[in-house]
């Protein structure tokens, strides 16, 4: 049968929480479809992904990638062909297997400077191989790089993270603008993360049905209206350009604590909130 | 001219001449199954990895235009006396050491393809006739078998997944499955595929042999783009040393260049 593959993406500013909500969705779509075959890639040089999930990678996409340039340097396989079957013999020594979860790391360029040829090489290495995993999930760089340099182009789902802040709605607003022309997305929508003020949620989602995280109540606290269909309430963001809000997660102090205590988020409890928000946001978009 | 893998060749049977293979003569019709393209398998998906972990793995690829030396290979590789050798189908698969449904783990692997080719005069075509009978190994995508071969080496582990055990691969089928991809090349005239297992085997031997195919390739390229004709200062004297054949296409370039400069 033939493989419909779903590529979901995180971006955002920096220190928005897209880690943690991507290491989420890892979680909740291999308690959701255990058979499926799932692709973890840590997109984002600052590394992280790999601890949320509780993996330890050895061998980086950029490591890879390097030592495939040194050997044909050196005159070995130059061959299209050849550089295609190194791939595949090396790709598994970069990927981390579990029996959840495949995990892939981008790493980090070796000095200063330009990521230019590993997104390249990212971008490459996700359409070879996506079409072997049903869900590829991707965390990806802070900021719209990548975006920009189509390593999103294949995106299906692309999930904005946002915090509080007017830096971070405007880093979406940002990425949307781009992503709209150079992401060819089925989906995409916007995870608030980390806030807790009913004013600052209402400013942000202007008072959209997903904001309410509690069934039956709004974030304020307020009864919704029995009876009345919750789509009729959707008012666009009205600092989000529109677009529709798939969640809004609270400031979670358990998930804080299991961050600190360097445990992954298969150890979180599944009532904790950035999971609860996480499993919403993934329903909103049908997955 | 194709007779640059003939001592590689003679090597190879050296070191298989100690064992008993299991011989069956190519069968199309019951090639393994293949995929469209690559298809990974993974780790909770597979029974065993052929030259997984710290297991070596070798693959090799010879190619000759000397009949004769194929003809008499088939008696030392048998490791049979002459008056025992028979009439043997031009296509045909040798198991060494155990077949995929005996195999309980991870094992030492390794696949060798001995090519008769029609010969060439030329390096360029002599080179485009290696290059395609070597790049076969990248378009063979046994279902349940993955072949992870490396483009920068000799290495080749192989992922078998157990469903494709379930349903009864074997290294004879898959041996079909390489068999028909060879023989859709006008210029080849016959194939052994060996599949090894053999613990006793020489892997490590066998890796030093399959790294000089690498190295005549690349001398090939070189010659193609036009290197010295001063041997004192050439950088590939030393693997044109060793392999008979080289020189003579190196030089032979030459000639026609001489000749036809516009060519």
């Amino acid at each position: 049968m033939e493989r419909t593959t779903k590529i979901l993406a995180l971006v955002g500013k920096g220190g928005v929480g897209k880690t943690t909500i991507c290491s989420a969705f890892v979680r909740i779509l291999s308690e959701k479809y255990p058979e499926a075959r799932i692709l973890a890639i840590d997109a984002d040089p600052a590394v992280g992904l790999s601890t949320a999930l509780g993996v330890t990678p050895g061998v980086t996409l950029d490591d890879l990638r390097r030592a495939i340039i040194e050997k044909a340097a050196s005159g070995a396989g130059k061959e299209a062909i050849e550089l295609l079957g190194e791939v595949r013999f090396r790709i598994f020594d970069a990927l981390t297997e579990t029996e959840r979860f495949a995990f892939l790391a981008i790493g980090r360029p070796e000095g200063a400077g330009c990521y230019c040829a590993v997104n390249a090489y990212l971008k490459e290495v996700i359409e070879m191989i996506s079409r072997d995993f049903d869900f590829v999930v991707i965390d990806g760089e802070a900021g719209i790089e990548q975006v920009n340099r189509r390593v999103m182009e294949k995106v299906t789902h692309l999930f904005f993270v946002t915090d509080g802040s007017k830096k971070g709605v405007q880093v979406v607003n940002s990425i949307h603008h781009v992503a709209d022309e150079l992401v060819a997305y089925d989906k995409c929508g916007v995870i608030v993360n980390r806030v807790d003020d009913p004013e600052v949620i209402r400013a942000l989602t202007g008072g959209n049905p997903a904001e309410d995280p509690v069934p039956g109540k709004n974030p304020a606290g307020e009864a919704s209206e029995p009876g009345k269909d919750p789509a009729e309430n959707t008012v666009p963001g009205k600092d989000l350009a529109g677009m529709e809000i798939l969640g809004v997660i609270p400031s979670d102090p358990e998930h804080a604590k299991n961050d600190i205590l360097g445990k992954s988020i298969f150890e979180l409890s599944a009532d904790a909130p950035v999971c609860k928000g996480a499993k919403e946001a993934l329903e909103r978009m049908g997955l | 001219m194709m007779q640059l893998h003939d001592a590689m060749i003679m090597r190879v049977r050296e070191l298989l001449s100690g064992f008993s293979p299991r011989i069956y003569s190519c069968d199309e019709s019951k090639a393994w199954p293949e995929t469209k393209d690559f298809e990974m398998i993974f780790q909770k998906d597979a029974a065993f990895e052929l030259g997984g972990g710290n297991k070596a793995s070798v693959n090799l690829t010879c190619v000759t235009d000397n009949t004769e030396l194929f003809a008499e290979g088939r008696k030392s590789v048998l490791g049979r006396d002459a008056s025992e050798v028979r009439t043997l189908p031009n296509y045909e698969i040798c198991v060494y050491g155990r077949d995929l449904q005996e195999i309980q783990g991870d094992v030492s692997y390794a696949r060798i393809c001995e090519v008769l080719v029609k010969g060439e005069a030329d390096a360029e075509l002599t080179l485009k006739l290696l290059q395609d009978v070597d790049f076969v190994k990248f378009h063979v995508y046994g279902k349940g078998f993955m072949m992870r071969t490396s483009g920068q080496s000799e290495r080749e582990p192989v992922r078998v997944a157990k469903k494709a055990l379930r349903d009864g691969i074997t290294f004879e089928r898959m041996g079909d499955a390489f068999i028909s991809h060879y023989k859709k090349n006008p210029n080849v005239l016959a194939v052994r595929v060996s599949f090894i297992t053999a613990d006793a085997f020489d892997y490590e031997e066998l890796a030093k042999e399959a790294k000089k195919t690498v190295e005549i390739r690349n001398s090939l390229s070189k010659i193609q783009k036009g290197l010295p004709t001063e041997c004192s200062v050439c950088d590939i004297r030393e693997i044109c040393n060793e392999v008979t054949g080289l020189r003579e296409l190196h030089f032979g370039k030459k000639e026609r260049r001489e000749k036809d400069p516009a060519g």
